[in-house]
């Protein structure tokens, strides 16, 4: 069966001597791996829409029961330039395809999973200030897409509005519930949680209702990004499986 | 699978452990291997050992070679005040095709992939760093065109720029031969950037 798709590539590996098997976040099959025959030509026909992050429009032949398919046709949609000649994108960039590729499943069509990573993309593109709120947006509004959004506005214990309490200071989440407890009840709960500042947390709640294009622009210190990252890795690795700390942010501190 | 001979067996194991190599193929070479004359069987089995005793890496430009330094750093005909970066080996052949360039190079021995846990660290840019001198004049970053290229080729202009020598990169675009109307928009953006005055 020939079938056609929007695809996000995010990784390619070299196959034999000069093809590829590039994995890719397809609109229409979600995570699927292609092989690319004659990719790493000099004369190729695929030019560089199979480079990570690209946003390709790709022409598949798809057979049952099979785990690799043969790519036909790739054209560039969105090459995502910006992100890539800028090294504080780039490294997030590869961080977000990085996470797709960890925690998404190998076949599960997931549109709104497409869309996210698209927008993500985008967001990053044309982010002119805090590129690294788009990454920890891309994982909250990730987390909430697999199923286990936390529910940070509101102690779980006492039910007080935490971020409109002047005398909370700052909430433990916990990790198995998904929920946060305040300053106050902290101290009467026996499992320890991740302290997470008020400011941090005032971010993380703006950044969960915000579009993707505007988390660039919600104020944030980089001590609170820090502790955002932080939780959010943690929250993941408890919750999805496949989840790990991203190799790709190593790069943040080399370029 | 069984076989009726140990030795036999054993083979097919060792070539399945080459790359792309898989089971039935492994077989097909054994089996090739046994009809072979015994000349060239030993011939065979020489080349395998010789290249695991003799040959090494450059102690200059990591590059492999017999000779220590290699044959390109000792050529007193080679431009030393140039340096040219390349990933691997291979690159350097290729280069070598071009009758173009007649400086130095240095092997990285692979370019920065978080992902498959490469880092500088397990390149050699240390001995890279080791090699810059007042002489030199200019470093010429030689990556390949892809992401894991472009991250290394960031990643050393960093390093190399305050160090006061020219630090350039091999240009992008299309390839000779190919018709500019099938060039994708990314390839084309390169080109126009590299373009050169007349």
């Amino acid at each position: 069966m020939i079938v056609s798709t929007d695809a996000i590539v995010l990784r390619s590996m070299k196959y034999r001597d000069t093809s590829k098997i590039v994995t890719l976040y397809s609109e229409k099959f979600g995570k699927i791996s292609v092989l690319a025959k004659g990719a790493r030509a000099a004369k190729n026909k695929f030019g560089a829409s199979l480079e990570p992050m690209t946003h390709s429009s790709v022409v598949i032949y798809k057979k049952e029961r099979r785990e690799l398919y043969l790519l036909s046709q790739s054209e560039i949609v969105q090459p995502f330039f910006r992100t890539r000649g800028e090294p504080e994108k780039l490294a997030i960039g590869l961080a977000v395809i990085e996470l797709v590729h960890l925690v998404m499943h190998d076949e599960e069509e997931n549109r709104h999973m497409f869309a996210l990573l698209n927008d993500a993309l985008h967001a990053l593109e044309i982010a002119k200030q805090r590129a690294f709120n788009v990454l920890l947006a891309f994982e909250l509004k990730l987390v909430r897409h697999l199923g286990f959004a936390p529910y940070f506005e509101s102690c779980s214990r006492c039910g007080a509005h935490v971020l409109e309490d002047d005398e909370v200071r700052f909430v433990h989440v916990i990790l198995a519930r998904g929920s946060v407890l305040c300053s106050k009840c902290i101290v009467q709960h026996d499992g320890a949680g991740i302290r997470l500042s008020k400011g941090a947390l005032r971010a993380l709640v703006s950044f969960a209702s915000a579009p993707m294009e505007e988390v660039a622009e919600r104020p944030i210190d980089s001590r609170g990004q820090n502790e955002i990252l932080a939780l959010l890795q943690t929250y993941m690795q408890y919750h999805v499986a496949g989840a790990r700390t991203l190799r790709s942010l190593s790069l943040l501190n080399v370029l | 699978m069984q076989y009726t001979s140990a030795s036999v067996e054993q083979l097919v194991e060792e070539f399945s452990q080459l790359p792309g190599i898989g089971k039935k193929t492994a077989l097909r070479l054994a089996l090739y291997i046994l009809k072979m004359p015994r000349e060239r069987v030993a011939s065979f089995s020489a080349a395998l050992t010789n290249v695991k005793e003799k040959v090494r890496y450059c102690s200059i430009c990591s590059n492999i070679t017999e000779n220590d330094p290699c044959i390109i750093c000792s050529n007193p005909k080679r431009n030393r005040f140039v340096i040219c970066v390349v990933e691997e080996p291979n690159d350097v052949l290729a280069l070598e095709k071009t009758n173009e360039y007649s400086g130095l190079y240095h092997v990285l021995g692979g370019a920065l992939s978080p992902l498959d846990n490469v880092g500088p660290e397990d390149l050699k840019v240390k001995e890279l760093l080791a090699r810059i001198n007042d002489s030199l004049e200019e470093i010429i970053l030689a990556m390949n065109p892809n992401v894991e290229g472009e991250t290394t080729t960031m990643y050393l202009s960093r390093l190399l720029k305050p160090m006061g020598m020219k630090i350039s990169r091999i240009a992008r675009g299309l390839p000779i031969g190919s018709d500019l109307e099938f060039a994708d928009e990314a390839t084309l953006s390169r080109a126009l950037e590299g373009r050169v005055a007349l």
